[in-house]
């Protein structure tokens, strides 16, 4: 290990020097400001929705209920979040092996609040040039006031980001009027606080260190990645050997390839990176080299694409195959995953039930000469209001159930009964047998839930 | 260990973001079982709200995730005593 302490120092020594990546335009800059829109949109939009008298989409924790338009989530109901994180990440997957890094060059929301963040940077203090002169000019008035101006709106950008997040954990129309009236909870102000710093810190400062140094994701896709996924590429054969000539000279002349060495896709790159170097984990696919590529190759009556997305085998035989066994495979682990998830979600039943057997006394003998086992029964009404059950034992004939009170439970909570099953001993054949617990609301036949335990009488 | 002003960033960061993302994680998994007023009256903690149950039992994963963290990176950081300076490549 300690042969690797100073190449391990290196890695995390790195010195940063701050990029200023020049503003770009084109048909990817486009459609990556189209997604910045709809996302940041959508993200500060959606609490405000309401549906049935109460926020749309809650995850109200005070309350531990998840609220999804009618869909009403327990705690109990883990499952179904966890199993929208795992169509979550396989979508993911699924993109990257097809399309490469479009979740980080569209989607992420570090990639989104950079965007945001760059585009009030660029008001205030203008384009590439003008930010790299203003940085190196001493701090005087014009600087300082600048600066300011730039960081009370990154700020302000910030906190409205932290109450919009909190708002999705605590109904954000009564937070809204806690904040103006200066009366919210003490945790509510450190959580909109902690998570516009994070916000203000990572898309005001971080930037594309987050992608390079925290984003676990920047390490393992290329896991994901083979000669058909889609990659953003420098043609080497075509571009090299790069440099300057005159805009009417003849490339072919003068011994060069198309890359004027212009550096312009260094410059708007926002990790900094030169594509010309190859394949890079810091490239985020934002496309945003292909875009200026492109308008230089334009101007000098060049054909585009010197700077493109494509994929290896393209690059080499000139053909991509789309259908392979790895997307294959994600594409039908995605579909049977999410079309479980959907299958549960459509068939969860609206009362649970949990049976476990009472662990100190396997049976026991009643003064009548029946068999008895005890069980602790746990209900689960995942519905917004009270109900009664109804609790049934089948499985063997003649069998009797005991229950210490009422199956009574309040919405959203758990009930623990007691259940005593009795049985003459002369009608069970076997030392042991299943039997079923039903539990079905009395107002409503529909609400019903079954689960199996075993039973055991002496031999 | 903590040199320059990268490197106690990048040090910083190696040690709060893996144990914050850990947290997040672990602290959904506990409240998904566990009510955090049971949890709080359990370990004798006076909370009077969810929210505080919730947000103190995520501080308190993370700094153990911040311990951890750092003794791992500290374990990395520190020299072979059996190799000489020199015969590090």
């Amino acid at each position: 290990m300690s042969s690797d302490a100073p190449s391990l120092k290196q890695e995390l020594y790195a010195k940063r020097e701050t990029i200023h990546p020049r503003a770009v335009t084109g048909l990817f800059a486009r459609l990556r400001v189209t997604a910045v829109l709809a996302l940041l949109g959508l993200y500060y939009f959606i609490p405000w929705i309401q549906w049935d008298e109460r926020q749309a989409i809650l995850f109200d924790l005070p309350a531990r209920k998840f609220y999804i338009f009618g869909l009403v989530l327990w705690p109990q109901d883990f499952i179904y979040l966890s199993g929208l994180l795992i169509v979550a990440a396989l979508s993911l997957f699924f993109f990257t092996a097809v399309a490469g890094r479009l979740w980080c060059g569209y989607a992420c929301p570090q990639t989104v609040w950079t965007e945001a963040f760059m585009w009030i940077e660029r008001k205030i203090e203008g384009d590439r040039n003008q930010r790299i002169k203003l940085d190196k000019a001493p701090l005087r008035h014009k600087k300082i006031w600048t600066k300011v101006l730039k960081h009370s709106i990154w700020i302000l950008f910030s906190l409205w980001t932290g109450y919009t997040f909190v708002g999705y954990f605590t109904p954000i129309i009564e937070l809204g009027s806690k904040l103006l009236t200066m009366s919210t909870g003490p945790w509510e102000t450190f959580w909109v606080f902690f998570y516009g710093f994070a916000t203000y810190g990572n898309a005001g400062w971080m930037r594309e260190q987050v992608c390079i140094y925290m984003c676990p994701y920047a390490r393992f896709q290329s896991a994901m990645f083979d000669r058909n996924t889609l990659i953003i590429s420098y043609d080497k054969e075509r571009g090299e050997p790069r440099g300057h000539r005159k805009r009417k000279a003849d490339p072919k002349a003068l011994g060069l390839g198309s890359c004027i060495d212009c550096k312009l896709c260094v410059q708007v790159c926002p990790t900094g990176i030169d594509i010309r170097d190859g394949l890079q984990y810091q490239c985020i696919g934002c496309a945003a080299c292909v875009d200026v590529c492109d308008q230089v190759m334009e101007k000098l009556d060049y054909p585009k694409g010197l700077v493109r997305y494509t994929t290896e085998n393209a690059m080499e035989h000139g053909e991509t195959k789309l259908i392979r066994p790895r997307v294959i495979f994600y594409a039908l682990l995605l579909l049977v995953i999410a079309g479980l998830l959907v299958f549960g979600l459509v068939n969860r039943s609206p009362v649970g039930i949990d049976i476990i057997r009472d662990r100190n006394v396997l049976y026991r003998i009643t003064d009548e000469g029946l068999v008895e086992n005890i069980y602790n029964l746990k209900i689960l009404n995942k519905q917004e209001h009270d109900h009664e059950y109804r609790v049934e034992v089948s499985g063997i004939d003649g069998l009797q159930l005991r229950l210490d009170k009422l199956a009574v439970v309040k919405a959203g909570q758990v009930a623990e009964l007691s259940a005593g099953v009795l049985i003459d001993p002369v009608l069970m054949t076997k030392p042991s047998a299943d039997i079923s617990f039903t539990v079905t609301a009395l107002e409503d036949e529909s609400i019903t839930s079954q689960s199996e335990a075993r039973f055991i009488k002496p031999r | 260990m903590m040199g320059t002003g990268g490197s106690r960033k990048k040090v910083l960061i190696a040690v709060t973001w893996p144990s914050f993302v850990c947290a997040g994680i672990f602290t959904a998994l506990l409240f998904a079982f566990v009510d955090p007023y049971v949890l709080m009256d359990e370990i004798g903690v006076h909370a009077d709200s969810r929210l505080a149950g919730y947000s103190l039992a995520f501080l308190y994963l993370w700094l153990v995730g911040i311990v951890v963290a750092a003794m791992a990176l500290f374990i990395m950081c520190t020299p072979d005593p059996g190799k000489k300076e020199g015969n590090q490549t």
